[in-house]
């Protein structure tokens, strides 16, 4: 077990300095550009049209702006990476054969890059949990302050302004009503399985490709489906929640129907995984 | 020299992130303001009454019971629609895994069906050909003709019908069909069937007899049943009994039943246990359960509204008059009660619409005239006194609650429509009227209409916003669609809250399960 560990991390800083170390920083600085961003002022309250945006709620700001975006480029661009590091150890010629030189078993060797891979999603998921949290405070103060100067003139002689915008218990109604919230940082035990679940379905895909090179129609599948089946189960209240915004209809399951689809994640990613490191004893070729 | 372990360390915090986080957003479901706060009086008086309800938007709701002067809160993440089903399945007692990995779909009870067949002993003419029809009707069935090519008609005139009435339990696939008491001979009725020679039929017939509405209550053993009558109908109804083990099959119907142009036999069985008679000013206006072997029967006798108390043998036990002449007039198309075990709780506005001078005949506008309550419990009827349009209602010993919901008091309600956000709760004692508590439930929802504000336009520049015609950007309003939480429905605790109609011919179709919380 010592060795797993050595190995998973000789993997994840590996692929951090090569790779992670770079996209963390550009998704954080970028994220943070996008809370200024927020805060920042737009439109002159002197003109004919001026709304203005320190009304809205924290969910809302974060819905509205590229945050969003920034996370899930960010995520895609690790998942990617992951699945380079995995081929390139494949085709290199001393890359995956001197691994399983090393005295290890296979399966060790493979669970080694599974914990890198974990370390590597879970700690830009920590990153952004965190800028998330703790962002909710200077926004909402510079909302709540910039808000009570807007002014409404109702008419000539009764103009309202001072406003006290504040809501109670607003940190957790953010990450309740947030689509991307919600959906990516669930504050409720539901719905956080379909995260897990999701994930790991996609990373099982991932090393579907990666470590699974006997038959190419079964990999092609095997990965394609996980990634597909993973990415819906993790996206699919991210989508309902964007559908509800626009207006459109969605449909209603019951309470705990998110909670079945990431357990049905989590099982399949597991018995992928398991027939992955079963073939990958089985090869021949290494 | 011992290397740190970055990935075990990275996952450690991570888990141990994710719990604290868990574990903060766990106790902050219950952070909301959510309380009953008294006004006037002693709370002692509101804990006479139990009631619950849930109060939320799309993404969470609060469930809150008031049971022996305490509130109790629950949290739920999910939809109003979800979370109705969760709770619904509870009330009925089902396991943990069904109310939240399942959905209920709502049982739909539907009302009998009510069909007209020509009288015993009526003229009945019979024809093959459209042209030999009474021109009244032949015009009417010309209409329904489709101008699909060649055809044969068969038709039939009676001037004397029979309204029969189906119940129907789909759920046991069984059937009883019964003559309600009613003949209609106010007109000619027909009946006519087009066969077209390409293929298809069109029935059609100008005796549509479900606008006449029929009141049927399930008493458990058997269903109880009388035809609701309007000013049209004059004659004869039958109050009967149609007990559950003499129903017949559905598969058992006799062949004639689908074949030919009207059906005027019975099966089942059916036991009449009154008559009344009826005409436009003496109207059968509906009938509902007062209790677990009471009847209510609503009639008007000279246009004056009254109510009877029935045991299930037809004896009248207590006879009221309600208090409200001229029923005709007014549409009762919101009748809400409270049935129990032992008791009954009634109340309906009274509206009537009111046509403008001046205006064309389709404009017209409503007026409420007050709201009626009534109460059913030890084999009488009483009027209660009690404000109008109350939301929710109910009297126990002695005393009686009148919730209603209350709007936000915000800047937005200015540009934007609202819902309620948050109960007043008043307690009046029921022979002296004396206010003996007044409380409030209060919440922080109305916080939600902060948000809505950035969508109003208040660029200075502009003229005032109350002399603008638009203030609101109501396509940045779609985009963003805020959600406010808001109070839903009072129910009671115990007994099922049920809302019909008493509008004429407004009781067939279909009526929504038993419980619901919106």
């Amino acid at each position: 077990m010592k060795n797993v560990w050595k190995l998973s991390n000789y993997l994840f800083d590996w692929q951090w300095k090569k790779w992670n170390q770079k996209v963390m920083l550009v998704s954080g600085i970028l994220a943070v550009f996008c809370l200024i961003a927020m805060a920042f002022p737009t439109g002159n309250p002197q003109s004919y049209e001026y709304y203005s945006k320190y009304f809205q709620s924290y969910d809302m700001a974060v819905d509205g702006s590229l945050l969003p975006v920034v996370f899930g480029l960010g995520l895609i661009l690790i998942l990617i990476g992951l699945f380079i590091q995995i081929k390139g150890f494949s085709t290199n010629a001393k890359g995956i054969y001197t691994l399983f030189l090393l005295p290890m078993k296979r399966r060790e060797v493979y669970l080694s890059f599974l914990l890198s891979a974990g370390a590597a999603i879970t700690v830009y998921y920590l990153m952004w949990l965190m800028l998330l949290v703790a962002a909710y405070f200077p926004v909402m103060a510079v909302y709540e302050s910039k808000a009570a100067q807007e002014v409404f003139i109702l008419a000539k002689d009764n103009i309202v302004t001072g406003l006290e915008v504040s809501q109670n218990n607003g940190l957790f109604l953010a990450f309740q009503r947030s689509a991307f919230l919600r959906a990516f940082f669930p504050a409720s035990l539901w719905y956080v399985l379909p995260v897990i679940g999701g994930l790991a379905l996609i990373v099982t895909g991932i090393f579907f490709a990666g470590f699974y090179t006997q038959e190419i129609g079964i990999r092609i599948i095997g990965s394609f489906g996980a990634i597909v089946c993973g990415g819906y189960i993790y996206l699919q209240d991210f989508i309902r929640g964007v559908r509800l915004a626009m207006g459109h209809g969605v449909t209603n399951h019951a309470l705990g129907h998110a909670t079945i689809l990431g357990l049905v994640g989590i099982a399949v990613a597991v018995v992928l995984q398991l027939y992955i490191i079963r073939r990958l004893e089985d090869r021949k070729d290494l | 020299m011992k290397k740190r372990n970055r990935v075990l360390e990275i996952l450690a915090c991570t888990a141990l992130a994710a719990a604290v986080f868990l574990g903060c957003m766990f106790t902050a479901q219950d952070n909301g303001k959510f309380e009953i706060e008294d006004v006037e009086g002693d709370r002692a008086h509101l804990a006479d009454f139990a009631f619950e309800g849930i109060a939320g938007d799309e993404t969470g709701q609060v469930h809150y019971i008031w049971q022996d002067g305490e509130l109790k809160t629950d949290h739920y993440a999910g939809s109003l629609a979800q979370v109705d089903d969760v709770l619904y399945q509870k009330k009925l007692g089902k396991s943990m895994v069904s109310q939240y990995f399942k959905q209920l779909n709502n049982t739909l009870y539907p009302t009998p069906d009510l069909e007209a067949a020509p009288s015993e002993g009526a003229e009945v003419q019979t024809f093959d050909k459209l042209e030999d029809l009474p021109a009244k009707i032949r015009a009417e069935v010309e209409q329904d003709i489709q101008g699909r090519g060649e055809y044969t008609v068969k038709a039939a005139v009676t001037d004397s019908v029979d309204i029969f009435a189906e119940v129907n339990d789909y759920e046991h696939q069984k059937s009883t069909r019964f003559f309600t008491g009613m003949q209609l001979v106010e007109k000619e009725h027909y009946f006519a069937e087009v066969e077209y020679n390409n293929g298809g039929t069109r029935m059609g017939s100008g005796t549509f007899v479900q606008d006449h509405g029929i009141s049927c209550v399930d008493m458990g053993d058997a269903h109880y049943t009388i035809l609701n009558t309007d000013g049209s109908c004059e004659g004869e109804v039958y109050l009967q009994r149609i007990p559950k083990d003499g129903m017949i099959s559905m598969q058992e119907r006799p062949q004639e039943y689908w074949d030919g142009l009207y059906y005027d036999d019975t099966y089942g069985e059916a036991e009449i246990i009154k008559t009344f008679r009826v005409d436009a000013e003496n109207r059968i206006i509906s009938m509902e359960k007062a209790g677990k072997d009471r009847l209510l029967l609503a009639k008007s006798e000279n246009d004056n509204l009254i109510l009877e108390l029935y045991d299930l043998e037809g004896n009248c036990i207590y006879r009221l008059d309600a208090g409200v002449p001229n029923v005709s007039s007014y549409e009762l198309d919101t009748v809400q009660m409270l049935q129990r075990e032992e008791q009954l709780v009634l109340w309906f506005g009274l509206s009537r619409r009111v046509q403008e001078d001046g205006m064309d005949e389709d404009s017209y506008h409503y007026e409420v005239d007050g709201t009626a309550y009534y109460v059913v419990e030890n084999d009488e009827i009483r009027i209660v006194q009690a404000k109008k349009h109350m939301d929710y209602f109910d009297v126990q010993n002695g005393k009686v609650l009148q919730v209603e919901g209350y709007a936000p008091e915000h800047l937005a309600t200015n540009f934007f429509g609202y819902m309620h956000v948050g109960l007043d709760i008043i307690v009046t004692d029921e022979k002296t009227g004396e206010l003996l508590y007044q409380g409030r439930l209060m919440t922080d929802f109305v916080e939600d209409y902060n948000r809505r504000l950035t969508v109003v336009n208040i660029g200075q520049q502009a003229e005032p916003i109350n002399e603008r015609e638009h203030s609101v950007d109501w396509d940045k309003y779609n985009e963003v669609r805020t959600e406010d939480r808001n109070v839903g429905r009072v129910l009671p605790l115990e007994g099922r809250f049920y809302y019909t109609s008493w509008v004429p011919g407004s009781h067939w179709g279909y009526h929504d399960g038993d419980y619901y919380y919106h």
